[in-house]
């Protein structure tokens, strides 16, 4: 190994204890024979791992914890309380469709009710051909008053009150 | 550390306080020693350590228990003190304070006993503050915490080979200081 190489390894797995059984001898192996990477690797033990080694752990104070607690319980104060609002969330929480999507579905939605509202006002055929429908229907329904009027009329007549062409084929 | 039970975690998440302050007696130490190293300031450790808190107490409801919650806790605290670090260190006035308590650090002159140490563990905590937050997260999670590689590279959401790199880089700079301390004492 080459000094660089070996100061390289000093400085991560070999002061964090990382290198294997081969690794670790072949490294001892050159601190034994090169006075710069012993006096690089004594170094690296006083300044990077002593120091670290007796650091005390820190305790916050208490008053950190009142803050959170503070800030927590307000939080949960202006929560949606309401069972509605619960049943909402729950519904957001378990369907939760990204904002785009969303919008994009109501849009398509929207203009399919559109769509349909449009083509059942509109008439099947042109105005002329809506004209002509118009008369056909006011024919057939004076057919039809006409019919009624003689039906009454034979009701008392000879086909016993049956007056309609229909009635009158089929009997 | 006090591990904290699966449905401890669900009951803060639905919003229960008590269990919410269970997590907060386990962790909250770790929590601040990461904050307080990170920061090396202990109203800004305070103020970060309240913001991580909320934030976990915010978040909660989306932890999916895919990692550890002392890992998932670890990446926000790093995150927020990180970010912390940034944003002071553009500060001016700041700068100008660490450069004044550098120099008083490096003109230190090592005593003997108690009192070695404490400015030994003093200048340990003044000298990560030369390192970049990104290193200095690195450090502090693995030099203090004594986390290992994998938990690094979990906690802040980097590759191994990153965190073996800040790590060499981190050390590196510490060790130049450390020669500049000696040779200021000669």
């Amino acid at each position: 190994m080459k000094c660089r190489e070996v100061r390289e390894v000093i400085l991560t797995d070999y002061v964090d204890a990382r290198l294997s059984e081969d690794a670790q001898k072949s490294l001892e192996r050159h601190l034994a024979e090169c006075v710069g990477c012993r006096e690089f690797e004594a170094q690296a033990r006083r300044v990077l791992v002593a120091p670290f080694r007796q650091a005390d752990r820190l305790y916050p104070p208490e008053a950190v914890w009142d803050k959170i607690h503070a800030r927590i319980v307000e939080e949960e104060k202006s929560r949606p309380s309401s069972r509605l609002a619960g049943f909402w969330a729950g519904l957001t929480d378990r369907w939760a469709f990204p904002k785009p999507a969303l919008a994009a579905a109501a849009l398509v939605g929207i203009l399919a009710v559109a769509l349909t509202v449009t083509l059942l006002r509109q008439p099947a055929q042109g105005p002329d051909g809506a004209r002509l429908d118009l008369e056909a229907e006011a024919a057939y329904v004076a057919a039809l008053l006409e019919g009624a009027g003689a039906a009454a009329i034979s009701d008392s007549g000879e086909n016993g009150g049956f007056g309609t062409a229909i009635e009158e084929y089929f009997l | 550390m006090r591990e904290i039970s699966e449905p401890t975690v669900r009951d803060a998440a639905q919003g229960s306080v008590e269990a919410f302050e269970a997590i907060y007696r386990a962790y909250g130490p770790y929590v601040y020693n990461v904050v307080y190293r990170m920061l090396h300031h202990a109203d800004d450790a305070q103020d970060v350590t309240q913001e991580v808190f909320v934030t976990v107490y915010r978040k909660l409801k989306t932890f999916e228990f895919r990692s550890s919650l002392k890992t998932w806790l670890y990446r926000i605290a790093t995150n927020l003190a990180i970010n912390h670090a940034k944003k002071r260190e553009r500060e001016q006035h700041r700068t100008v304070a660490l450069d004044e308590k550098m120099a008083s650090v490096l003109a230190t002159d090592p005593a003997q006993g108690a009192v070695e140490r404490h400015l030994q563990r003093e200048q340990v905590s003044v000298l990560l503050k030369a390192l970049n937050p990104d290193q200095r997260a690195c450090l502090v999670l693995r030099d203090f915490e004594g986390l290992t590689y994998e938990e690094i590279a979990a906690a802040l959401d980097i590759n191994l080979n990153t965190v073996r790199s800040r790590l060499k880089r981190g050390r590196e700079k510490l060790l130049a200081l450390s020669k500049e301390r000696i040779q200021h004492e000669m």
